[in-house]
């Protein structure tokens, strides 16, 4: 009974200084776990040049972030400082709990201009800035050099148009001489990361080819027009009928692809610069190639402008030194240093980091870069968009019928 | 009427009362109020139930809860009193076994739900791999992308994972049995099956009236598997009610909404349960 008594007293006593470590006077930075050492040596830096501003790192994981970001703004006991995709930035910004910062952060000597504008449009709802972008990035289509060399294809040479693309494709398909099968390209159909690992990989194709989910007053829904069905159905029967994509094509998320990549599985993945990294750590044995993302014969590429931004919760205890540390973080050296992929403020492109020839194609895809549509409503159809791809990479129905009803079903979350 | 004429256990029961006040019935007056009113906070009716009833996917998920909860149950049950009835038969090693089989119930969800997650993959799981070298398959199957398959899968994972509990239950009530009867029916020749159809499974009703009540509910509000191993795909092929009101609320934003189809879920539960207690509680008290 004594010892139950202590051990109570010992928890309420470690409770009662985790409240106190806790005071209102810290500001609370919510990065990810990926950042967390830059972040605490980047707050370090910052406490030493303001002294009386104490900055508490705390590091969030992926999964669920959003919901978690979602629970701290409806509650009101929210961080001074949050990491967000820049794809959620909108809909947060939809609940009227963040605050805007142009104003703010233009008095704090905030340079807008070396912003790559495309990522200011991910933080821009009803003319006002809900985020301030630190990252950017987009895709471009990694290759495993070697499975081109036994499947007879250059390995200098990777495909430029969607033509070339199938022909590389279908003759990566193939047993290879370990014995192993080996998959043409990854197409993302599941796994936990969606819908957004399927719209990144697939919406690029709508775009390419001239359509998209929405049109560009985000009014109108472009998804079952002839271009954008033909472009799914391209992306599609890379599984369906063509079977260049692995047989686990509806499990796969981006992580599962880059797995399979790196175990010889796959030959052809998109992905970003933080994929190179990781497919380098994990499989250094497979020679590399990177090339821009294939388009339809005489239009352009494209694709979705990835990245991350920073918010400040209207609702945030802190918020005078928050906005101060946001300044801090504009800065375009601390951005190359604090991004997995590239810096948003674009003058931070020039330091050493991305002096990498292998990166070239992704600072090629940065020009081709386009936001998600800037509505509240684009998660959900996101989703929707989501549902019937499967249903479509599931030959439950057509390309064409599964996009009908997408349509259907966007228009009425249009109208809501 | 003074304060000390009110009798002591009202006052003994006020503390638990003020608790379950705040902690149930506030969110659920809350709930309530949310799916009246739209994301401003005005009134709207009946339009979040409209919208929620309305949506084309509705069907499939209703049909998908009741597929997932009634093929649960009824897994679990028999599995559960299979495994109570083995166990409580005399064998060389039943403590070790009787402590194994628990390990599924006591396996965190997540961890269960994660580790068959990858055993059903299609081209690396040891389920495919291994049909494939016994030769019973010779292609692999989407065990959690073919929709014939995924609500099958989904509905072994949770039996699965709770048949212990039902084994425990079922093993507790047979020890209280009293031997004589099974002394009697002996004495007039019953074989194994007849003692388990006419003394165990009659002596076990009450148990099972009240494990069944459990289960239901459980399956009717458990997330965790579905959520983590498919997230409702492919393409709404399993998903359940109450991940699609997670859904709604966490990732698209629409509380209101959500909350309308809360408080439907639970007008249905709430059908649900009473028709129940009526059936078998009623039974009981003969």
């Amino acid at each position: 009974m004594k010892r139950k008594t202590r051990i109570l007293a010992a928890g309420l006593a470690l409770m009662l200084s985790h409240a106190t470590c806790a005071s209102a006077a810290d500001l609370v930075w919510w990065t990810m776990n990926w950042n967390e050492q830059k972040a605490k040596d980047f707050a370090a830096e910052f406490m030493k040049e303001n002294p009386g501003i104490n900055v508490r790192v705390e590091a969030n994981v992926a999964g669920g972030l959003q919901s978690r970001i979602l629970v701290a703004l409806q509650s009101g006991s929210t961080p001074d400082l949050i990491d967000v995709q820049n794809g959620v930035n909108i809909p947060l910004a939809e609940t009227g709990k963040l605050e805007p910062l142009r104003d703010h952060l233009t008095a704090a000597g905030v340079n807008f201009d070396d912003v790559l504008p495309a990522s200011l449009d991910t933080a821009t709802f009803n003319g006002e800035l809900y985020g301030l972008p630190f990252q950017a990035e987009a895709h471009a289509l990694i290759y495993n050099k070697g499975a081109y060399k036994e499947a007879g294809l250059d390995p200098d040479k990777p495909p430029q148009t969607w033509t070339e693309f199938l022909d590389s494709a279908k003759a990566l398909t193939r047993t290879n001489s370990a014995g192993q099968k080996v998959y043409g390209y990854g197409v993302s159909g599941g796994g936990a990361d969606q819908p957004g690992n399927a719209l990144f990989r697939s919406l690029p194709f709508m775009w390419m080819n001239g359509g998209g989910i929405l049109g560009p007053d985000n009014k109108e829904v472009t998804i079952n027009s002839p271009e954008s069905v033909e472009a799914v159905k391209f992306y599609v029967d890379l599984f369906t009928t063509l079977k260049v994509s692995p047989p686990s094509t509806l499990e796969n998320d981006s992580n599962a692809l880059r797995r399979l990549f790196q175990v010889g599985n796959v030959a052809m993945i998109p992905g970003a610069t933080s994929d190179i990294e990781r497919i380098r750590e994990a499989a250094p044995e497979i020679e590399l190639g990177v090339a821009p993302l294939p388009h339809p014969d005489g239009k352009e590429t494209a694709v979705i402008l990835g990245g991350w931004n920073f918010i400040i919760p209207k609702d945030a205890p802190n918020k005078e030194a928050a906005i101060k540390l946001a300044a801090f973080m504009a800065n375009a050296g601390r951005q190359a240093a604090y991004t997995t992929t590239f810096p948003a403020a674009m003058s931070g492109l020039q330091a050493q980091r991305f002096n990498d020839p292998l990166m070239d194609a992704h600072k090629t895809m940065l020009q081709h870069a386009r936001p998600q549509p800037a509505i509240p409503q684009w998660g959900q159809i996101g989703q929707i968009y989501y549902n019937y791809l499967q249903e479509a990479l599931l030959e439950g129905s057509t390309v064409q019928e599964a996009m009908d009803a997408a349509a259907e079903e966007i228009k009425s979350v249009l109208s809501q | 009427m003074t304060s000390r004429n009110i009798s002591p256990g009202l006052w003994f029961i006020l503390p638990t009362m003020l608790l379950l006040a705040t902690l149930i019935i506030y969110p659920m007056l809350s709930t309530v109020e949310l799916s009246l009113t739209d994301s401003s906070g005005a009134f709207a009716g009946m339009r979040n139930f409209n919208v929620a009833i309305s949506a084309p996917s509705t069907r499939l998920i209703l049909f998908n809860t009741a597929y997932y909860v009634i093929g649960s149950v009824v897994f679990q049950l028999l599995l559960g009193i299979l495994a109570g009835i083995l166990l409580n038969q005399q064998f060389a090693g039943r403590s070790v076994v009787r402590s194994l089989m628990l390990i599924p119930w006591v396996v965190p969800g997540i961890v269960a739900a994660m580790t068959w997650a990858w055993m059903f993959h299609t081209d690396y799981g040891i389920i495919n791999y291994m049909l494939m070298q016994l030769g019973i398959i010779s292609e692999p199957v989407g065990w959690l992308t073919d929709p014939d398959t995924v609500m099958p899968a989904l509905i072994a994972v949770n039996a699965w994972k709770m048949f212990p509990f039902v084994a425990v239950m079922v093993l507790a009530g047979l020890q209280s049995v009293p031997d004589e009867l099974y002394e009697a029916v002996r004495v007039d020749g019953a074989s194994f099956w007849h003692e388990i159809w006419h003394i165990m499974l009659p002596q076990l009703q009450p148990v099972l009236v009240s494990v069944t009540l459990l289960l239901t509910i459980w399956a009717l509000d458990g997330i965790t598997i579905i959520y983590s191993i498919t997230g409702g795909g492919p393409a709404n092929r399993s998903m359940i009610f109450p991940i699609q009101i997670y859904v709604q609320a966490f990732e698209y934003f629409e509380f209101n909404r959500a909350a309308a189809m809360a408080v439907l879920y639970f007008l249905f539960i709430a059908v649900i349960i009473v028709l129940y207690m009526r059936m078998f509680a009623a039974q009981d008290k003969d």
